[in-house]
């Protein structure tokens, strides 16, 4: 038996011999007179425009990378950078507006870039798998998921019904879905997102290809759920001896697994190498940049998180040197020169002028880091918000069949926040904490509890008395894009809630426009601006200046910087660190980035399926977390050191978010935790004191 | 199942009552009166108190809210009152005439979904293009031609051309049914097209959208041939909007034979509609209305079916 | 100051004429429409100078003529002229096209945006309210309207004509404004205008409305085409505009019908009239959703 036969193909041989035939595939190649030396997929030069209202736009300007046979390649880079773009035009599946006008993409000999539709068709699927980003719009909602993957099957192998559906059933077992006899009958909306991707992983692996694109496979899934999907993902590829390209702007996601990564910013490589390498030494300022503005969870506390200042080019007006020189702290002269990639002393490729002078050390990026101190509450100073006990049930119908259920959103949550206290609302989506945010904001009625704002009950308050209440409170959106009016300048957005209020009229309110763009960052002219002339970030900080314009107490940040890059989300969070300082500001900041939470949060909060789990004072959470599904979760995030990933065990992590729709008995984190037993099936565990301000709601934390 | 069956059913009653208190009202707000048309038309000379006798023996000198009670208490058992013209039960008036305005409904709808599906999935597949742009003119000039004009003009056509006329008479399906069909089939054009015109343009756009979501990427992704891929992935999920499109536009078919029914001299509920109008024969026209109304909520219901039907995530 | 003020007045100009240009050369059928529109407005408004005839007059001697350098589009059974009484028959189907597709559409974009926003009793209600009318055919209750209400003119505008156009329109508005209000109110800057602790005056007058112009914009052409069409069968129908008034529906109704063998040109022309009315209004509103509904955007 040859010895890259995957384990779990062994059984299979006896019952269907047709199956066995796919592990000769390495074979069938060499007979074709290639070598295994060459790589799998060599894209040279490649360019691609799209045509948009404001012209040609490069999208990619001249991307040139290898993927060699049984090798994992991860494609960093934020939004824009044009990583997507790469591979969906390896897989001829760019949009209409989009034209691949030079460059090769050989795979196997052949290239992609010029392949005939009908050859095209034979090659997708079969020798080369896809897997999107949003599970929950990839798969064909109304055919079922045994002919979905089935189809891949039937098209390319030939195979027959019975064939296909037996094939079909490992595949299942295979990507780890439980009960797979039943659920092959079974549409895409029965699934829950973890589910559907490894559905998907199911279709992209189903033929045994060379090669497997990822496109941000997991950027849509809970924490908890990324790391087995990555695991998963990888791990069948290195069974199956295929190469993995995975696009990602997460760095973290890939410290585990790639062997190489390219760096992508504006359309072009910044840099590529071998993953530790870059990793750990790495030769351009845009990967030294993005390495440090990430916020880690294995570094200590800073002050400031490192920043990026500015934001990436137009792509329609990108710079012909280095794109990066505009937000380089470091650039020089040749950065205005067109660059190319040359070799570095750690043997990666770098397109930085100044690698040299990194590789010496003469060069680095930022400052060193300070330590924080996060802020104690005064005890004697009345809390600025206290919320007790707050319950939010709602009536729905999951279809025609099944009959009215309650949904427990929120259950039973209190927390109270200090004048200048930062406190964070850590959870998986679908756990409540937007929610109980929305409830505070009083955009949602609360089903009972009570919520205490500066004193003054708001609970119930309607009218003017709710009017008056809400200046002492504001909130920031998680989207950009959509919460800024698209019909009011910059200047009114922010102005008129303070000539609303009669904080300021008239020319003074301009005054004060003009002060609080200043104060977030921006220029005073941008008041005359419309938000879509603005970037994500920039509208972000006028979403915060907007919340300062009333003068608030306490500011509720709703995943406030989620959706943005994270160089972007670094200048942000120092933003809202500044502010608070200066301006003595209470956040209630929810999020589910427990390393975001970590550098601006004095205490932290976990919530899991509309209850607190855990509630601790920010270090002594992060170093001694009680509750198993707060170790879950610190174990789960990615960080970006192949070292340190390399090692880390994620054997405990299992299952995902049980359904709010059907909650499980007694503790609803039992269902996955490692120390459960029946006690914890019967009743939900309270909160209870186990350390200094220290609370747990697990009967067996200490097992 | 049974409960959306059940609850369906309880707005369907809700919306009758609904439709029954509307028009109700709306009659008696009027200003004309059924038997000062009826007795001094052709200027007759009648008495008042001859006047006064009729309309108690029809029941109008009742107060209103007594008329209703009656009207309504009726149709708790389908009986609809007799028409204040011919005095003939309503039920009976409507029933002898739905027969061909359904044979033209449907008639239509099969000439509107055979001329839509091609025309809609080949104008999205051809977006932008000089043929995407004929179809869309095609529809638009569907939608925009008064059916009753079109019908005059295909009438002209076929006087000028073949010397054919609508026969004066209805011929009955046993009687003649070449002759039966042949009186169908020129309204059935005229509002077919106008209905193949909404649904070709309702499957374009579902089609593009289709073609712009995940799985269909996912599918070519499969290495699935386009041909696959459209019909597999793309029609089936761009035909449901067509489909609860294609139903609503069904249920109003029987509103826009009220007019074209007029032109081709058909003896169908269109017409008796207009007459009842020109009459002022307000049981008719109260029955007429509802008979309008659960034909629309009858199909209505049967589309919501067929989705639930097609689609697995409403299963 | 002046100085300035002219200066962005200019600006102003010149935008509006390249988004006029743009629009015309990504939307070449809409733009045909608007101009087939314009041309009818104009027939309308100088009606009096445009058309070779008096719409009214009757000439006996000249009954049933066939097309001719006279009467370009011949005669009808009263010896008046077709083509002035189709000049003349265009100023009653704008009017009443866009006063009763502009009143349907406030009434329903108003029940809409308030359904919409306040939701809950109010906005189950008039869903209930929007079902019942809607249940019922929209020629069968605009002609029920149109008979009952009679007629009700000021100066040449039948208004309970207008009402039984508008109405039976009306809440097909409501829906669609209604649809596209609620997405509006669920956008994080209306939350964030509530969390400003704004009225609900302000949030919906200043902040959804403004964004419903999308939506209304394109939904008005789609509604003068429907009232015009409207118009002409109601006229048909003989629960219209009545004799002797130029109407293109009225045209086409009575004699016209028993006629048309022998005289097509009282029957091709006043309904060609309605047709072209009405297709450049859909063009006109097709080309406006593609431009501003981007959903539709391909």
């Amino acid at each position: 038996m040859p010895v890259w036969m995957p384990q779990t193909y062994i059984g299979i041989q006896k019952s269907t011999c047709k199956i066995l035939f796919l592990g000769f595939r390495v074979p069938e190649a060499r007979e074709a007179g290639l070598s295994l030396d060459e790589p799998l997929l060599a894209i040279k030069n490649l360019k691609v425009e799209f045509a948009s209202e404001r012209g040609i736009v490069r999208a990619l300007d001249g991307v040139d990378f290898e993927i060699g046979r049984s090798e994992i390649v991860a494609v960093v880079g934020e939004s824009g950078s044009g990583k997507s773009v790469t591979a969906l035009s390896l897989m001829g599946l760019l949009p209409r507006t989009a034209r691949v006008t030079a460059g090769q993409a050989v795979f196997e000999g052949r290239d992609l870039l010029k392949m005939s539709s009908a050859d095209l068709c034979a090659t997708r699927g079969r020798d080369i798998g896809m897997i999107f980003q949003d599970p929950m719009t990839s798969l064909n909602p109304t055919l079922t998921i045994g002919f979905q993957i089935g189809e891949t099957l039937r098209e390319h192998l030939g195979f027959g019904p019975a064939e296909s559906r037996a094939r079909t059933l490992e595949l299942l077992k295979w990507v780890g879905i439980p009960d797979a006899e039943s659920r092959l009958d079974q549409y895409p909306h029965q699934f829950s997102g973890g589910m559907r991707q490894r559905v998907m992983i199911a279709i992209g692996l189903a033929c045994q290809p060379k090669l497997l694109i990822a496109d941000e496979p997991t950027t849509a899934l809970d924490v908890t759920v990324q790391a087995q999907i990555l695991d998963l993902m990888s791990g069948l590829v290195r069974k199956l001896g295929a190469s993995l390209l995975i696009i990602t702007h997460n760095l973290g996601v890939v410290a585990r697994y790639a062997d190489r990564v390219v760096v992508m910013y504006s359309g072009r490589i910044a840099e590529r190498g071998e993953a530790s390498a870059v990793f750990n030494n790495p030769r351009h300022f845009y990967t030294a940049g993005l390495l440090n503005s990430a916020p880690r969870l294995d570094a200590p506390v800073q002050d400031r998180l490192e920043t990026i200042e500015g934001q990436p080019p137009d792509p329609a007006n990108r710079p012909e040197g280095c794109a990066f020189a505009p937000r380089c702290p470091h650039k020089i002269a040749a950065c205005t020169q067109k660059l190319s990639l040359l070799p570095t002393d750690k043997g990666t490729l770098s397109a930085c002028a100044r690698q040299e002078e990194i590789a010496a050390g003469h060069l680095h990026w930022g400052g060193k880091a300070q330590g924080a101190e996060p802020t104690l509450a005064k005890q004697d100073e009345p809390a600025i918000l206290t919320v007790d006990n707050l319950v939010k049930h709602y009536m729905v119908s999951a279809g025609w069949r099944s009959p009215m259920r309650i949904v427990k959103a929120v259950d039973g949550v209190s927390l109270s926040i200090k004048p200048g206290q930062t406190i964070g609302l850590v959870g998986e989506s679908g756990c409540g904490k937007s929610t109980l945010g929305r409830m505070i904001l009083r955009l949602d009625d609360p089903t009972s509890g009570r919520i205490m704002i500066g004193g003054h009950d708001a609970t119930h308050a309607k009218g003017d008395d709710l009017r008056q209440l809400r200046r002492l409170f504001q909130v920031v959106f998680q989207d950009p894009y959509a919460s800024l009016n698209p019909r009011k300048t910059i200047g009114e957005a922010i102005g008129e809630p303070m000539r609303v209020h009669g904080i300021a009229k008239g020319a003074k309110a301009n005054q004060r426009v003009a002060e609080l763009l200043n104060q977030v960052g921006l220029r005073p002219e941008m008041a005359d601006r419309f938000p879509h002339q603005m970037s994500g970030g920039q509208r972000q900080r006028i979403g915060i200046a907007r919340a300062l314009a009333m003068q608030p107490k306490l500011i509720i940040c709703d995943e406030a910087v989620s959706a943005l890059d994270v160089s972007i989300q670094a200048q942000v969070v120092n933003l809202l660190t500044e502010l608070k300082r200066s301006m003595n500001l209470s956040y209630l900041f929810i999020a589910h980035d427990l390393a975001v939470v970590r550098h601006i949060a004095d205490e932290v909060l976990v919530m899991y399926l509309g209850r607190i789990v855990e509630r601790a004072p920010r270090d002594r959470l992060y170093a001694q977390p009680q509750h198993p599904y707060t170790r879950m979760l610190l174990a789960a995030a990615p960080s970006p050191d192949p070292q340190r990933e390399k090692a880390r065990s994620q054997a405990a992590l299992v299952g995902e978010p049980p359904s709010p729709f059907a909650p499980p008995p007694g503790c609803a984190f039992a269902p996955r935790c490692p120390l459960a037993n029946e006690e914890c099936r019967r009743a939900p565990p309270v909160l209870r004191q186990t350390g200094p301000d220290h609370h747990v709601a697990c009967l067996r934390s200490e097992a | 199942m049974t409960r959306y069956i059940l609850s369906s059913f309880g707005q369907f009653l809700l919306t009758l009552v609904g439709v029954a208190i509307l028009i109700f009202l709306l009659l008696r707000v009027a200003p004309g009166d059924v038997v000062e048309v009826k007795m001094r038309s052709g200027g007759a000379v009648v008495s008042a108190d001859t006047i006064a006798r009729e309309r108690t023996r029809l029941g109008l000198d009742k107060p209103l809210p007594n008329q209703f009670v009656d009207w309504m208490s009726g149709l708790s058992h389908f009986d609809l009152g007799k028409s204040m013209w011919t005095e003939r039960p309503v039920v009976e008036e409507i029933s002898t005439r739905i027969g061909i305005t359904l044979e033209v409904a449907v008639l239509a709808l099969v000439i509107g979904l055979a001329v839509a599906l091609p025309l809609g999935i080949a104008s999205a597949l051809s977006n932008g293009s000089w043929l995407d742009q004929a179809i869309r003119v095609f529809s638009v000039a569907g939608l925009s031609a008064p059916p009753f004009w079109l019908g005059m003009l295909l009438l002209l056509a076929l006087l000028l051309s073949i010397g054919w006329q609508p026969p004066i008479k209805t011929i009955s399906w046993s009687e003649n049914p070449i002759g039966h069909l042949s009186q169908l089939i020129c309204p059935a054009l005229v509002v077919g097209w106008r209905l193949s015109a909404t649904i070709a343009r309702m499957l374009r756009s579902s089609l593009l959208d289709v073609l712009n979501e995940d799985y269909v990427r996912t599918a070519r992704s499969k290495g699935l041939p386009e041909r696959l891929v459209i019909i597999r992935h793309a029609l089936g999920n761009a035909l449901l909007p067509a489909i609860t499109v294609a139903g609503l536009e069904f249920a109003f078919l029987l509103g826009g034979l009220v007019v074209t029914e007029q032109v081709f001299n058909l003896n169908g509920v269109g017409r008796l509609l207009v007459q009842a109008v020109g009459q002022s024969d307000f049981t008719l026209i109260q029955g007429l209305v509802l008979m309008f109304a659960v034909f629309f909520m009858v199909v209505n219901f049967a589309v919501d079916l067929l989705y639930a039907v097609l689609d697995p995530r409403l299963r | 100051m002046s100085d300035a003020s002219t200066h962005t007045h200019m600006a102003t100009h010149k935008a509006l004429s390249t988004t006029l240009w743009r629009f015309a050369r990504r939307q070449p059928l809409g733009a045909a429409g608007a101009l087939l529109i314009l041309a009818f407005i104009i027939c309308g408004l100088f009606a009096p100078w445009v058309s070779p005839y008096d719409p009214f007059d009757t000439n006996f001697s000249a009954v049933l003529e066939g097309p001719s350098r006279a009467h370009w589009f011949g005669t009808d059974s009263f010896g008046r002229d077709v083509l002035s009484r189709i000049i003349y028959g265009s100023r009653s189907a704008l009017a009443l096209g866009v006063t009763a597709s502009l009143l349907g559409a406030a009434i329903g974009g108003l029940i809409g945006v308030m359904a919409a926003y306040y939701g809950g009793k109010f906005d189950t209600l008039t869903q209930r309210l929007i079902d019942i009318i809607l249940s019922i055919p929209v020629i069968v209750l605009a002609l029920v309207l149109a008979a009952v209400l009679g007629k009700h003119e000021i100066g040449a505008l039948d208004l309970n004509l207008v009402l039984a156009i508008a109405i039976p329109n009306a809440p097909r508005a409501a829906r669609i404004i209604r649809s596209a209000a609620l997405s509006i109110c669920r956008m994080p800057y209306i939350e964030a205008a509530k969390t400003a602790g704004f009225t609900d005056m302000r949030i919906i007058l200043g902040h959804i409305a403004p964004n419903l112009a999308a939506p209304a914009l394109v939904l008005v052409p789609a509604f003068v085409a429907q009232a015009i069409l409207m118009e002409s069968s109601l006229s048909f129908l003989g629960v219209g505009i009545v004799e002797p008034a130029p109407s293109w529906g009225l045209m086409l109704s009575g004699v016209a019908v028993s006629l048309f063998a022998e005289a097509p040109w009282t029957v091709i022309f006043p309904g060609l009239a309605i047709s072209v009315t009405v297709f450049a209004f859909s063009l006109l509103g097709d080309a406006l959703r593609d431009e501003l509904d981007p959903k539709s955007r391909s």
